[in-house]
């Protein structure tokens, strides 16, 4: 009986040691994997979503986080042109829902935003799994699973280095939209009017805006649920769905595929892909919606005469450059 | 939940383990259940009622059979000499009767929630060439139950079995539902029986050390093959299948060869992590892998690879058939107006029709599996066919059959008609088949393997260089078990630093070098989709 005493302590203690050192190997790991600078040169994934390490702590009050519709739909320079708010355009390619609370932490560690604004596209996306949830917290903690590939370019001299963001790159001044000036008319019928079967919101997508509405009000900053005008893959089903889900939390949601008129919308020449995304001109005029709402709603403040933000002003010009040069 | 996600590894097998191994015994089998029909439910949701309704239908099915049998063997006793034939065949009539409705209902199922669109674009084709109007309308997103190839596989052995009087049916309706709902098989196999199988599962296992590591280490060994070389041999064989018109020679042939290898990794390496994980709960499942690129011809290859499912079809297709009424008129017929040489065939031919038929049908709703499984029957009929002719061959040549140098060839030659056979499963259609295998033809560019142009197809050098030291071994484990080494029970034996830090670093291996997260797209395990 003592030996198997013996026996039993010794596995145990051979369970906890190689628990505690595969907690230690990931983390040291993690820490050497992690970029050091916002560029892809140094790692660092998408980072035009990620641009908002490059600007001065706490500087931007706005945020829109969601997949390639948002950083399509939404643009910062017309932001700050038209009212002086701050932002940033965090989207992410094909972002799903936790990936989407994972940016809005990162965000967190850099800027206090005065109000977070979700694009809603992603939340219907199959990949909003359980298992992917699952995979998406363990990355957060362990960056190595989402950095591992950095073995073929790591520079372990650098991986010791300090922190120092440095990107910038004429997409991160612009504030992380991507330009397109292109015309592709959608010409099919509005899905928002068609009467489709109801849709549920995955579980993997409502612990995700859970979380990220409590994030929200633990840093001061008003979370909002937003879609920008999608004519292939929103409809009015999920405008139903996702309007329940942001009543039963109190969560302002504004669906902007309701309100095309006022913006002078038009699927005949804002959009750049026959309706999957809207472009340059689109985007503008969803802007400046959102603008306006954000001006009634939420005290923001208005930094166009405020020379520590003069900065933007030539980003401004970069847009505007930038807008030119894909028109033509 | 893939297999090799985080979230089975830790968040459900972990606690599943946990759970089972506190649990007092005869309450084990439950912890499997709910554990087996929770995974279910978040892989397939409400999808579960057609796994319940062929669960209740082979457990009812098969009672049926039980009490038909008993009934009659009491009857029987009773009988003069002379009706007892009789009623023995009417008895045989009304279970044939049972198992056949119930077979049939649940291939039904099969076909329609799987093959309902191509089976009824067949029939409209067929009803469209007579004049007549389509009556089959596509649904573009059919609803496909999880495992249900696997199941339904499972399920059939298991009433045929009870009808051949294998073994007789199981009262304990949670022990059934067990065999076919275990959740490390259910995606993507092995196909089990039913007597070697179901005891293991409802008997409960204590915790075993030794076990529970040897498990581990299956599963990580099931990780690097799956993670580490099948998902990153992928992007190179999307890039080039996907734009195959771009590629021709040595390109087509080596993407060939690397889809071998991915679909041989991805398929060994999820059942090794099924394995490992059915090894943590002291059950064994059945082989599914036996060195199958060793083989010298591809009837051996097909006993070595995705074995489950080739003695399933030996079992409840190729000798059914074989030993069949109309099989045995045929080969009465054949004996009489052909040689005896080809009358003997004829049985062969239309059985291994059979098998190979359902081998490719099973695969996927499309011609394109059909044909692969034609592939393989065209060429074991030759073989049968041409079998007089190789031998006086090679007895006038004097070459020994049995020789290393000709052992050497056919391995060659397997290996080279099942690649075939490998890039036929993976093209996207049988025209971007027959392109790419004609494009290895047209051009010897050897010069692709030095002037860079490999690492236009997804994969820089340095993931080619994991690829070929994965590969290599991968060869090395395969040329020790060859020779009788049976490695996680010699690594019992080395002291635990030893054990200990092979098993970590191979952990960190998959972390760091595997094919998944920023910049990968997951990769379904192949043999999942079915």
């Amino acid at each position: 009986m003592q030996i198997k005493n013996k026996t039993i302590l010794k596995r145990c203690c051979c369970v906890i040691l190689t628990l505690g050192i595969l907690f230690g190997a990931l983390k040291g790991l993690s820490f050497l994997v992690t970029p050091r600078d916002d560029t892809t040169k140094a790692g660092m994934y998408y980072p035009d979503g990620r641009g908002f390490y490059s600007y001065p702590q706490n500087s931007i009050d706005v945020f829109v986080i969601g997949n390639s519709d948002s950083y399509c739909g939404f643009s910062p320079m017309e932001l700050w042109h038209n009212y002086g708010f701050t932002s940033y355009n965090s989207g992410e390619p094909e972002q799903r829902a936790t990936q989407g609370l994972n940016m809005l932490k990162e965000i967190l560690t850099r800027h206090k935003p005065k109000v977070v604004l979700l694009d809603l596209d992603e939340i219907f996306e199959g990949k909003n799994t359980i298992g992917n949830t699952f995979s998406d917290i363990f990355s957060y903690e362990f960056p190595i699973f989402n950095y591992h590939n950095r073995w073929k370019t790591l520079d372990l001299s650098s991986a010791f280095q300090e922190t120092n963001y440095t990107n910038q790159k004429s997409s991160i001044k612009i504030g992380g939209q991507h330009l397109n000036s292109k015309i592709k008319a959608y010409t099919g019928q509005n899905n928002m009017k068609k009467n489709s079967s109801f849709v549920s919101i995955p579980w993997a997508s409502k612990y995700a805006m859970d979380q990220m509405q409590k994030l929200c009000q633990e840093n001061g900053a008003a979370f909002v649920l937003i879609d920008v005008p999608a004519a292939i893959t929103w409809t009015g089903a999920r405008h139903d769905a996702a309007k329940a889900y942001a009543e039963s939390k109190g969560i302002p949601f504004l669906d902007l595929n309701t309100d095309l008129d006022s913006m002078g919308f038009s699927w005949e020449t804002d959009t750049m892909d026959a309706g999957y995304h809207i472009n340059v001109v689109g985007a503008a005029k969803v802007t400046n919606y959102l603008g306006e709402y954000l001006k009634q709603n939420y005290s923001l403040a208005d930094h166009r005469s405020d020379s520590d933000y003069s900065f933007w002003n030539d980003n401004y010009q970069i847009y505007e450059q930038a807008v030119q040069k894909s028109s033509s | 939940m893939a297999y090799n996600s985080l979230a089975y590894l830790v968040v459900f097998l972990v606690p599943v383990f946990f759970l089972y191994t506190i649990v007092p015994k005869r309450y084990k089998w439950i912890v499997l259940l709910a554990a087996s029909y929770g995974f279910y439910l978040m892989g397939s949701g409400f999808l579960v009622i057609f796994l319940l309704i062929t669960t209740v239908s082979i457990y009812f099915c098969a009672l049926s059979l039980d009490k038909v049998a008993k009934n009659a063997a009491a009857v029987r006793k009773t009988l003069p000499k002379e009706e007892k034939k009789a009623f023995r065949q009417k008895i045989d009539k009304k279970k044939r009767r049972i198992v056949l409705l119930t077979v049939l209902v649940n291939i039904l199922i099969l076909l329609v929630l799987k093959y309902y669109n191509f089976l009824g674009g067949a029939m409209d084709v067929l009803l469209a060439s007579i004049g007549l109007p389509k009556i089959f309308p596509t649904i573009s997103r059919q609803i496909q139950p999880l495992g249900i190839s696997f199941y339904t596989l499972q399920a059939i052995s298991y009433v045929l079995d009870v009808y051949h009087g294998k073994y007789t049916a199981d009262r304990n309706f949670g022990k059934v539902a067990l065999y076919l709902v275990f959740f490390p098989q259910i995606v993507e196999g092995p196909i089990g029986r039913f007597d070697l199988l179901a005891d293991q599962l409802y008997e409960g296992h204590a915790f075993d050390w030794q076990r529970t590591i040897s498990g581990i280490q299956l599963i990580l060994w099931g990780l690097f093959q799956k993670v580490v070389i099948a998902d990153r041999a992928d992007i190179l064989v999307g890039k080039v299948c996907g734009s195959f018109a771009n590629y021709s020679g040595i390109t087509v042939i080596l993407t060939m060869l690397i889809y071998t290898l991915q679909i041989y990794t991805d398929f060994a390496g999820s059942i090794d992590i099924v394995a490992g994980s059915a090894q943590l709960f002291g059950v064994s499942l059945s082989k599914n892998f036996d060195r199958p690129f060793s083989s010298h011809t591809v009837n051996e290859f097909w006993r070595r690879w995705h074995i489950t499912l080739g003695t399933w079809l030996r079992d409840y297709v190729f000798y059914p058939v074989s030993i069949s009424k109309p099989i045995f008129s045929l080969g009465k017929f054949a004996r009489k107006h052909f040689s005896t040489f080809l009358a003997g065939l004829v049985p062969a031919f239309i059985s291994l029709f059979c098998v190979w038929f359902t081998n490719g049908f099973w695969h996927g709703a499309g011609v394109k599996y059909i044909l692969y499984g034609m592939y393989y029957y065209v060429i074991t009929i030759l073989g049968l066919l041409f079998e007089p002719l190789f031998r006086r061959f090679f007895e006038a040549t004097k070459i020994d059959r049995k020789g290393k140098g000709f052992q050497v060839f056919q391995v060659v030659r397997t290996f080279f008609l099942v690649n075939v056979g490998m890039l036929l499963f993976r093209a996207n259609t049988i025209g971007s088949f027959g392109a790419m295998f004609v494009s290895m033809f047209s051009g010897f560019n050897p010069s692709v393997l030095t002037d860079g142009s490999l690492l236009s197809l997804g994969l820089d050098n340095k993931d080619l260089v994991v690829l070929a030291v994965g590969t290599l071994l991968l060869w090395i484990v395969g040329r020790l078990h060859t020779k009788g080494h049976h490695l996680r029970d010699e690594l019992a034996q080395k002291n635990s630093f030893l054990r200990w830090g092979l098993s970590m670093a191979m952990l960190f291996v998959i972390i760091i070098f595997g094919a998944y997260g920023y910049g990968y797209v997951a990769i379904n395990p192949i043999y999942g989709n079915f």
